[in-house]
């Protein structure tokens, strides 16, 4: 569902050019009416929303945890985390993937729509307030013909205080 | 850096040799008891004895130095020339602890370190000289003194010889060396680790400063021919550090390692020409020696070590990396220079064939790889008996059955397999009990009798390893506190020799590990009163707690009815060693004690950690398991029947109380599920709940929850990174449909309930 590419406003053979015109793919979602965007060397994969595990004394934002093939793994519902109003799951619910600093995080999102090729010189630096969010973690705003996409920096999506949250070792 | 196939050397060696060590300490106690018998003697030299020989081969001369001179003991008592006394024992063994530091110290940093042995090897030395003297009568006492001149005049003679002979040696080798160079430089291309090469060049220095000194104090060689001799030596390993610096990185240093053995081979070479040529004098002193032992003795045993070690080394030097290139196990490295002396029999080199040292990484991953599949076979499984509920007539649901469960027999006989191959016997743990109550009830002037039962039980290396320490304080406590003076028990009627029991047992998943003595044991009204002493608990609550539960009172953490702090005990932190490491194994202890009986102490501890079997339970909608080795009984209850005690929720089970944790409130559920349960908070009075009685070490508590699912068996997946900064759950697993269930931990559970 995420093959198609949407074709680009300048030419592909800017692939190894100045870092200005440089070629970069993302994987686009959506939550409520806004378009997001992640770096898509940061998704490991997609999968359908499965049953979630709750962890007790977990912070709000983690849903719980799951099975991924064997392995389990620590959910987050961005919509919590971006204090976006609460939403029961559909059949286009996914759970991106991703790696935030070398662990292995899954983000319920309310659909993935496609994997874009976008050249970097269309993104443009965030404005101070996108969305109610934070601008802390957003790389820039890339705009495609009229859609407006929010390109996310995944690694600083959970300050480091939540990060310890996550990962707090026993002491 | 350490190369590779060095470091594998070194690793096999290290191995190799602390199990040598461990079976020498506890041959050593059999020695004491059976002095005369021979086999085991010539057992323990051959231990030694390969120990030394791989030493040398490595070059780790300090060690070599030590088990040389323990070595000596061993092959007089082994000889009959000298008798083995109690003394005599204790420096073996603190000989055979040395040793066990400098090989651990190996491990751990690849070198030998900094060890001062002079003063042991010299007790040692006298050891064997003196019990020498004291073996004989008399009569050939008084000949030694008289034949101690004519003898000194021929060993200085002899030793001038040697000198000279070494000196010749000395010249000829240089050349040959230059030659030998020369080849290594294009046959070896294997790089070598530079602190081993650093050692090769530093210890045959060592060595013949040595071998110098005692020429010197013994003005047996001026100190002009020394330094003329030393000059020499210095000028070859000039030779090779030249080589050294005009080489690139590897190449140099794999000459200078060559240039290195090469040089250490030829000193050795020409210690083994000095040995060779003064053979024929030596060993006719020695017939004298046997009489009169004297200083001179000394020397001979330096010449004698030379013999011993040289072979390895005459290996010739491209030999050396060409092994090591291979990864052979170096066991069949060592053996190939195991001296071939035809009276040594090679020992552990040969049994190496049947088996075969695996990395514990390795087995770890076909662990976890078989909890897989065994997770996989659970859901195969469920869906299988779903489906033969839903067509119960169809043929291939039938034949699925079928497959179905001759798959699960192969898993499980494939998990027991895998588990098997990382079971150890305790007998690696029960081994060194021997020698500890030996020195310890000498020490406290007590009798005492250890009894091991079933060190053939085997278990798993993680729980192996745990063990060890909890059951080293056990036992010291029996001996220093249980187990009474030999008058006191003569007194009391029993008899003079107190007896510690320990034993190990297979029951069911478990075993049973269990340390008993006919001591004092234990009085629960001392206990309370020290408990109070100490501040560790309030006077009520010290005489509203049973007996038995006083009893646990010495597991808490600064307890100890020792008013003095002795080296033995009396710090109080033993038993709270105890306590930690067998809950960190799931592990249960018991204790029972009878006022002027003794004591038992028994623990229960999972065969394994990787799987385990739990208890599923349910809370509202949501799944838990908990260990279950931790789960004592389950009972159902009206919740009429809890009390309050201080806030705290109880049951009166069987005359105790136990105290409650209601998992719903703990774990938040109905909040945390939202408005869902918001309706149907807290307790309805008749209403029927489950209570999970689970023990940790010494302590028990209830658990409430709604519902008992079952058993099941669950392979622990470590939560990893993330704890989510909760102590209540120690890991999770995968059910048989898929589903993540969390693992409670039972220590927390315990803990939290503590603390409030």
């Amino acid at each position: 569902m995420e093959q198609e590419a949407i074709n680009l406003p300048k030419d592909k053979k800017a692939d190894k050019n100045t870092g200005a015109d440089e070629i970069i793919q993302l994987v686009t979602f959506t939550l409520g009416s806004e378009e997001f965007a992640l770096d898509i060397l940061k998704v490991q994969e997609i999968n359908r929303m499965v049953e979630i595990t709750k962890v007790p004394k977990a912070p709000n934002f983690v849903e719980g945890v799951i099975n991924l093939r064997g392995k389990v793994i620590p959910i987050v519902d961005i919509r919590k985390k971006f204090h976006l109003n609460l939403k029961e799951s559909t059949k286009d619910t996914r759970i991106i993937v991703v790696n935030i600093l070398g662990k292995t995080i899954g983000l319920i999102v309310d659909s993935v729509s496609e994997v874009l090729r976008i050249n970097s010189n269309t993104i443009q630096p965030p404005p101070p307030l996108v969305a109610g969010l934070d601008s802390d973690y957003i790389k820039g705003v890339g705009k495609l013909d009229d859609r407006l996409i929010i390109l996310l920096d995944i690694d600083k999506i959970f300050t480091t205080g939540e990060h310890r949250l996550i990962e707090s070792t026993i002491k | 850096m350490i190369d590779d196939s060095m470091k594998e050397i070194i690793n096999d060696f290290v191995q190799e040799a602390l199990e040598l060590l461990d079976t020498l300490s506890e041959n050593f106690i059999e020695l004491e008891k059976n002095p005369e018998d021979k086999e085991l003697l010539n057992t323990i030299f051959r231990a030694a004895h390969t120990i030394k020989g791989s030493a040398g081969f490595l070059g780790f001369q300090n060690l070599v130095e030590l088990a040389h001179s323990a070595e000596n003991i061993l092959n007089k008592l082994r000889q009959g020339e000298i008798k083995l006394t109690s003394d005599m024992m204790d420096y073996l063994l603190k000989t055979m602890d040395i040793l066990t530091l400098m090989i651990r110290n190996i491990n751990d940093t690849g070198e030998e370190g900094n060890f001062d042995n002079a003063e042991i090897i010299n007790k040692l030395n006298m050891l064997a000289l003196d019990e020498g003297g004291a073996g004989n009568t008399a009569a050939a006492a008084e000949l030694n003194t008289a034949a101690e001149d004519i003898e000194k005049k021929a060993e200085a003679e002899a030793q001038i010889k040697i000198q000279e002979q070494n000196e010749e040696k000395a010249k000829k080798k240089e050349n040959h060396e230059d030659k030998d160079n020369k080849i290594e430089e294009i046959k070896l291309e294997e790089p070598l680790n530079p602190t081993n090469k650093a050692n090769n060049e530093k210890h045959p220095k060592r060595k013949v400063r040595n071998l110098g000194d005692i020429l010197l104090e013994d003005n047996l060689m001026s100190s002009d021919e020394l330094s003329q001799i030393l000059k020499e030596k210095e000028k070859e390993e000039k030779k090779i550090e030249s080589i050294e610096i005009d080489s690139i990185s590897n190449i140099a240093n794999m000459e200078g390692t060559a240039g290195g053995k090469e040089d250490n081979n030829e000193k050795e070479e020409k210690t083994q020409e000095i040995e060779t040529y003064s053979d024929a004098d030596i060993k006719e002193e020695n017939i004298i020696n046997k009489t009169n032992n004297h200083e001179d003795s000394n020397k001979t045993v330096k010449l004698n070590d030379s013999e011993k070690q040289t072979p390895p080394l005459h290996l010739s030097p491209p030999s050396i990396p060409a092994e090591s290139k291979k990864t052979d196990s170096a066991a069949q490295v060592l053996s190939n220079i195991v001296p071939p002396q035809p009276q040594m029999h090679p020992t552990v080199s040969v049994s190496a064939e049947t088996t075969i040292r695996v990395d514990v990484e390795r087995l770890d991953n076909v662990m976890n790889l078989v909890g897989e599949l065994v997770l996989s076979r659970n859901r195969i499984f469920n869906i299988a008996s779903k489906l033969e509920f839903k067509y119960p007539e169809d043929e291939f649901t039938e034949s699925l059955i079928q497959v179905v469960s001759n798959l699960n027999l192969i898993t499980t006989d494939l998990q027991l397999a895998v588990m098997r191959t990382r079971m150890q016997p305790v007998k690696k743990v029960f081994s060194k009990f021997p020698r500890m109550v030996r020195d310890l009830s000498k020490e406290l002037g007590k009798e005492i009798e250890l009894n091991i039962a079933g060190e053939e039980t085997e278990l798993d290396k993680s729980v192996i390893e745990e063990i060890g320490d909890p059951l080293v304080h056990l036992i010291r406590n029996s001996i220093d506190h249980g187990i009474e003076m030999p008058e006191d028990r003569i007194k009391a009627g029993k008899p003079k020799a107190g007896s510690i029991k320990l034993s190990a047992e297979h029951e069911g998943n478990y075993i049973i590990i269990e340390v008993s003595d006919d001591g004092k044991g234990m009085d629960p009204n001392i206990l309370r009163k020290k408990a109070i002493e100490k501040g560790l608990i309030d006077e009520k609550t010290a005489f509203s707690i049973s007996d038995k539960d006083a009893l646990s009172l010495i597991f808490a953490p600064g307890f100890s009815t020792k008013d003095k702090v002795t080296e033995i005990s009396g710090r109080g932190v033993g038993m709270d060693v105890v306590k930690t490491n067998i809950q960190k194994l799931n592990g249960i202890i018991d204790i029972e004690s009878e006022k002027g009986k003794g004591s038992d102490i028994i623990l229960k501890l999972p065969l394994t950690v990787a799987i385990i079997q739990t208890l599923i339970i349910g809370i509202e909608d949501e799944i838990f398991a908990i260990p279950l080795n931790s789960v004592v009984e389950t009972l159902r209850i009206s919740e009429s029947s809890i009390q309050t005690i201080d806030n705290h929720e109880v049951i009166n089970l069987r005359k105790s109380v136990l105290s409650l944790l209601r998992l719903s409130e703990e774990f938040g559920i109905e909040s945390a599920s939202g408005s869902v349960s918001e309706g149907k908070t807290k307790v309805l009075s008749n209403k029927e709940v489950y209570v999970v009685v689970v023990a940790l070490a010494e302590k028990r508590i209830g658990i409430v929850v709604d519902t008992l699912y079952g058993q099941e068996e669950v392979v622990i997946k470590s939560l990893g990174d993330y704890q989510f900064g909760y102590k209540g759950i120690s890991g999770a697993t995968i059910t048989g449909d898929g589903k993540v269930v969390l693992i409670m931990d039972i220590a927390s559970m315990i803990d939290i309930l503590q603390k409030r």
